[in-house]
């Protein structure tokens, strides 16, 4: 049950008391216990947002009864959309169809703007990935998700995870949240996108660009925000979900939720559990007696999940607030091969992760005038490594004590977030004001006098300018201030301008343009680095400054019907330059330490495609990225100075409408990518990782009443395991010449059961 | 409720990782295993008989400083290059005008690799009296042990006479370093200014494990600290040699072979830093012929001991 914003004060002149319009089941003559109301003018330039209450009845308060709203829509998860023309605000009741499967919220987006708004409303670009998605690719963690995402590539390393980059940009530029609160816990700058499951989650929206101004750090290639479902405020539901994949993955996760008006509590648990994958390994194949011998060594190490989540939210007249305390602990175990010449002894590296994050949230009305939002959060996130020297004639384990096996980090952050806005629909000048605080320490062996803590603390503030209805200016300024480094100043402009806005046709053309400045702070580890032993001297650098970057977007959309079915086009280009980029470098004969020496650039072009045909949904896209040649100033004329690669895109749904069920295709294609380097006889030479697709195909089919949906499919049907291309070795070890994408082929199965039933009142 | 049966379907599916049932050794009696616990830093330094396969000596790799060589005509001097000495010989000065390290780069000079006596950083003294600074490198926590100067006086056949001060003072002491014939060198440290005992005499023992200087050229010269294995400068030369698999090979294999002096032909290679461990080359075997003409076979077979703590050089040999 979905629990909007709702954004009524327009500034009318008369006061009128509720008039009601009321939304029915149309098979059950029922009154709808979910869903959101728009009424609007013809031409749409003004419009409000009605949430329902109890009874399906959608109460109109201060709406000047002289107005003309002519269009009425309604939106809602568990049914189906309609509009309809209306003369005039009288009580009136509609019927509306249900469909728990159409997610019409999903074109709903809240990341970074004022309210609760349309895709095509927002000034920035915005792509939403549904919960229909996320459950027809059998996706459990983001990392699944995102093999499917434009622009993004995935990396893995088996102790530190999945990481992503982002058009070009490393993933320590990407900020990931979950209902807007930053995930903490990077390693070496990435989070490890394995570790955010995806089981209660709503919808996941991503911005690409930086939302510096309204984000702060990391925010600087893109966000990424997954916003998570809310407990029911008249079931109580149940809901088990179980997944199996034939490489060893087991995911079962559940919920429960209960509530009332005013209070709802939901408890989300899952684990997820992987055996482990080898290139030998046949599908299905399941070990009931592994050896240890040679077989004990995995590409793809084994780990187990365990996650929670527990929510409670209050509900007022005006205003809510979240109580949620998140837990998470993962196990990574790697197996060692056998050692020669004998096999019987091997090391083991077991790595764990724990997340215990805890949150206040509370967002409304305050006065007639304003809104806001506003979040306390306490993040702790512990990570552990400890190494054990295996006999493996007898089994027994022992904690080795050389340098570097045994090793716990510990990173709290305090944060808190709040904004203010006053923004009304139609009004010409809206702006909201804000504050960001965040406290962060580390503590560990390798940082400086074993802890350090930096505090950074800024304001910021944004206005949406109207001076037309068509255009629409959105300017944004970030003050910080830090305790360990300076701090930059941070704009941006974005402007949205829609040169066709025909809401009766339905044909939109948007331009959406943008300058913002980006950054990225240097992390504990940049800072604070503490690593001297006789062959090793590599410190932090207490001056660095921040990463910053300048980035300039420009975005074309047109989206229009024919015959009834939705089209839209998208073509979108981006210039990126990335100043003072940290680096290790050496300072003198015996010294490493980071500088910000480095410059990096991106840019890109993106065409994308998606429309409806009745039953089928087709999405396309298709995009072109330049990665700044960072050797150029070595070699001018032998290499480019950027270095271009491609992607593409193809998605294909079909829905059997009387079957209740879909079939769907998700294929995309990364292109090749160059990249230079240095070789061997100090030339700069060009090495190119290979292009390779990731083909997934499903069946999803709904029972009894929508209870059930059983999803079945095959994941990385081109059985993709590795391709070559260069990794870049560590201070040791040189270069290996095949990164891992995938598994090879999978087969999946996933059961989802749901469990209803309304309290009794 | 209906669900039931689904919901016991669903719970079937699940996993947990299980553990894993032991292997059995295999052993090979004719092979002897030898292992020379250095410690995980690396501090001692440890001397070895092959006939007996035992550790014949250990000291501390700070010990000593220098050392002299003891046959009657020989004026060779070694430095300790388990702790990453080198040497600068400043020409031609009094010993109370240097004071500081300011010109101590320009000349700086490390033993050869191979242990070769001809090439040592001290090198030929005789011709031209000197001043050199020495600089000691470091111990095994990583600090740096301080620069001292030095100048050799004279020598005969059973002495030197040599001048030290820390690089700072003015002037220095003097102290005879005497020569013993049963020992390769006769060892001196600046810590107590003493001449000292550390090497067994040299009928005792084959191979020592330590630290020492490697120089990597790539392209300019990096010492780098290594740990391995070298042979006694008397008499005991070895050769790699892997035309043949370990177990194979017999005593016709290698008679003939021409076999190296150089101290460092078992070296540091036989191992590889990589992802976080070592990783032990057992396909190198090498072919060691001991000062009583004596064959053995050996290759190495791990670095870390029974409890997976770093430092233990182990192998297997075997007398042909």
């Amino acid at each position: 049950m979905k629990f909007l914003l709702s954004i009524l004060s327009i500034s009318f002149i008369t006061f009128s008391f509720g008039q009601v319009i009321t939304v029915k089941d149309v098979r059950t003559n029922l009154p709808v216990n979910d869903g959101i109301l728009e009424l609007k003018t013809l031409n749409g330039d003004e419009r409000i947002y009605i949430d329902h209450t109890e009874n399906g009845r959608f109460i109109i308060e201060n709406v000047d009864p002289k107005q003309q709203f002519l269009i009425i829509s309604f939106y809602s998860d568990q049914y189906y959309a309609f509009t309809d023309t209306l003369n005039r605000l009288i009580d009136t009741v509609y019927y509306a169809k249900r469909d728990e499967r159409i997610k019409n919220l999903d074109e709903f987006v809240v990341t970074a703007q004022y309210e609760k708004l349309k895709v095509e409303d927002a000034v920035h670009s915005i792509q939403v990935i549904s919960e229909e998605k996320i459950q027809n690719m059998g996706a459990q963690n983001l990392r699944d998700v995102l093999t499917n995402q434009m622009n993004v590539r995935l990396g893995q390393d088996f102790a530190l995870g999945s990481s992503m980059s982002l058009s070009g940009v490393s993933g320590q530029n990407v900020k990931i949240l979950i209902d807007g609160i930053p995930v903490t816990g990077r390693l070496n700058g990435n989070i490890d996108i394995s570790q955010i499951n995806l089981n209660n989650v709503e919808r996941i929206e991503i911005v690409e660009g930086p939302l510096s101004v309204s984000y702060g750090t990391d925010a600087l290639a893109g966000t990424i925000n997954i916003i998570t479902k809310k407990g029911n405020k008249k079931e109580a539901t149940a809901q088990l979900n179980n997944h199996y994949e034939s490489a060893g993955i087991y995911s079962t996760t559940g919920r429960i939720g209960l509530g009332n008006k005013k209070n709802q509590f939901s408890f989300d648990f899952g684990r997820y559990y992987f055996d482990g994958w080898n290139a030998q390994d046949r599908a299905f194949y399941y070990n009931f007696d592994p050896i240890a011998d040679q077989s004990r060594f995995q590409l793809w190490k084994p780990k187990e999940q365990f996650h929670g989540t527990l929510n409670y939210r209050r509900t007022f007249k005006n205003q809510k607030i979240d109580f949620t305390s998140n837990y998470f602990n993962e196990e990574v175990i790697n197996r060692g091969a056998p050692r020669a010449p004998y096999y019987i002894n091997a090391f083991d590296d077991y790595y764990k992760t724990l997340r215990v994050d805890n949150s206040i949230t509370s967002s409304g009305k305050i006065g007639k005038k304003f809104n806001y939002t506003a979040f306390i959060a306490y993040n702790h996130f512990k990570r552990t490594k400890n190494t054990f020297f295996r006999d493996l004639t007898t089994i027994q384990d022992q904690l080795t004590e050389n340098d570097g096996d045994q090793d716990t980090s510990v990173f709290t952050n305090i944060m808190s977030r709040g904004s203010l806005f006053n923004s009304k629909t139609n009004k010409k000048f809206n702006y909201e004001i804000g504050y960001d605080l965040n406290i962060e320490t580390g503590i560990g062996p390798r940082i400086l006098n074993q802890k350090q803590l930096i505090g950074d603390y800024a304001i910021y503030s944004t206005a949406e300018i109207r001076p037309t209805d068509k255009l629409i200016l959105r300017p944004g300024l970030r003050v910080i201030h830090n305790t360990a480094y300076q701090a930059p100043l941070i704009p941006s402009l974005n402007i949205k301008y829609d040169l066709i806005k025909n809401e009766a046709k339905k044909q939109f053309f948007t331009l959406r343009t943008s300058y913002a400045r980006g950054f990225r702070a240097p992390d504990l580890k940049e800072l604070y680095f503490f690593f001297v032993d006789i062959n090793h001297n590599i410190q932090g650098n207490p001056t660095l400054q921040a990463e910053s970057s300048n980035n300039f977007t420009l975005a074309l959309d047109y989206k229009f019907n024919i015959k009834e079915n939705p089209i839209s086009l998208k073509l979108q280009g981006f210039y990126n330059s990335i100043e003072n980029m940290i680096s290790l470098a050496q300072e003198n004969e015996s010294l490493f330490t980071f500088y910000n020496i480095n410059r990096f650039r991106t840019t890109g072009l993106q065409l994308s495609n998606s429309m409806k045909i009745k039953e089928l949904t087709i999405t396309t896209g298709f995009s072109y990225i330049g990665r700044y040649n960072e050797l150029i100033e070595l070699n001018n004329e032998l290499t480019p100075q950027f270095l271009f690669s491609p992607e593409g895109q193809l998605n294909v749904q079909y829905k059997f409408e009387k079957l209740n069920g879909s079939i769907n295709l998700f294929y995309k294609y990364t292109g090749r990518l160059p990249i230079v380097r240095v070789n061997e006889d100090d030339a700069v030479d060009i090495v190119t990782i290979d292009a390779f697709s990731t083909l997934d195909l499903s069946v999803s089919k709904y029972f009894t009443n929508n209870r059930i949906v059983l999803t079945t499919g095959v994941k990385n049907m081109l059985n993709v395991t590795n391709v070559n291309g260069f990794n870049a070795g560590g201070a040791h070890s040189g270069g290996s010449n095949s990164m891992q994408i995938g598994m090879g082929r999978t087969y999946f199965l996933t059961l989802n059961i749901q469990l209803s039933k309304p309290i009794k009142k | 409720m209906k669900y039931i049966g689904l919901i016991l379907i669903m719970t079937i599916i699940c996993s947990c990782q299980k553990e894993e049932s032991p292997i059995t050794r295999s052993t090979n009696s004719a092979v002897e295993t030898g292992y020379a616990p250095l410690t995980q830093d690396y501090r001692y330094q440890l001397y070895y008989k092959l006939e007996t396969n035992t550790v014949v000596g250990k000291n501390l790799k700070t010990d000593w400083d220098l050392a002299f060589t003891t046959s009657a005509t020989n004026y060779r001097i070694k430095s300790n290059v388990a702790n990453g000495m080198s040497v600068a010989n400043l020409g031609d000065v009094t010993f109370s005008s240097i004071t500081d390290t300011s010109n101590f780069g320009q000349f700086e000079k490390f033993d050869a690799v191979t242990g070769n006596i001809d090439s040592t950083a001290i090198g030929d003294w005789r011709a031209a009296p000197s001043v050199y600074i020495v600089n000691r490198g470091f111990s095994f926590t990583g600090q740096h042990r301080g620069y001292y100067k030095l100048k050799i006086h004279s020598y005969t056949d059973y002495s030197y006479t040599i001048e030290v001060a820390e690089i700072s003072d003015v002037s220095g002491a003097l102290i005879t370093i005497n020569k013993l014939d049963d020992y390769n060198f006769s060892f001196f440290s600046f810590d107590t200014n003493e001449q000292l005992m550390i090497e067994p005499p040299k009928n005792e023992w084959d191979l020592t494990f330590s630290q020492y200087t490697h120089i990597f050229f790539e392209p300019d010269p990096l010492p780098y600290l290594v740990t391995g294995a070298l042979l006694n400068e008397f008499e005991t030369t070895a050769i790699q040699f892997n035309d043949l698999p370990f177990e194979d090979i017999e005593l016709m294999d290698v008679m003939n072979l021409e076999l190296s002096e150089n101290n460092n032909t078992l070296g540091y290679d036989w191992k590889t830093f990589e992802d976080g461990n070592y990783t032990i080359h057992v396909d190198k075997t090498y072919i060691i012929k001991d000062q009583n003409g004596f064959f053995y076979k050996l290759r190495f077979i791990d670095f870390y001991d029974l409890n997976g703590q770093r430092g233990t050089p182990t192998w297997e040999f075997q007398k042909l």
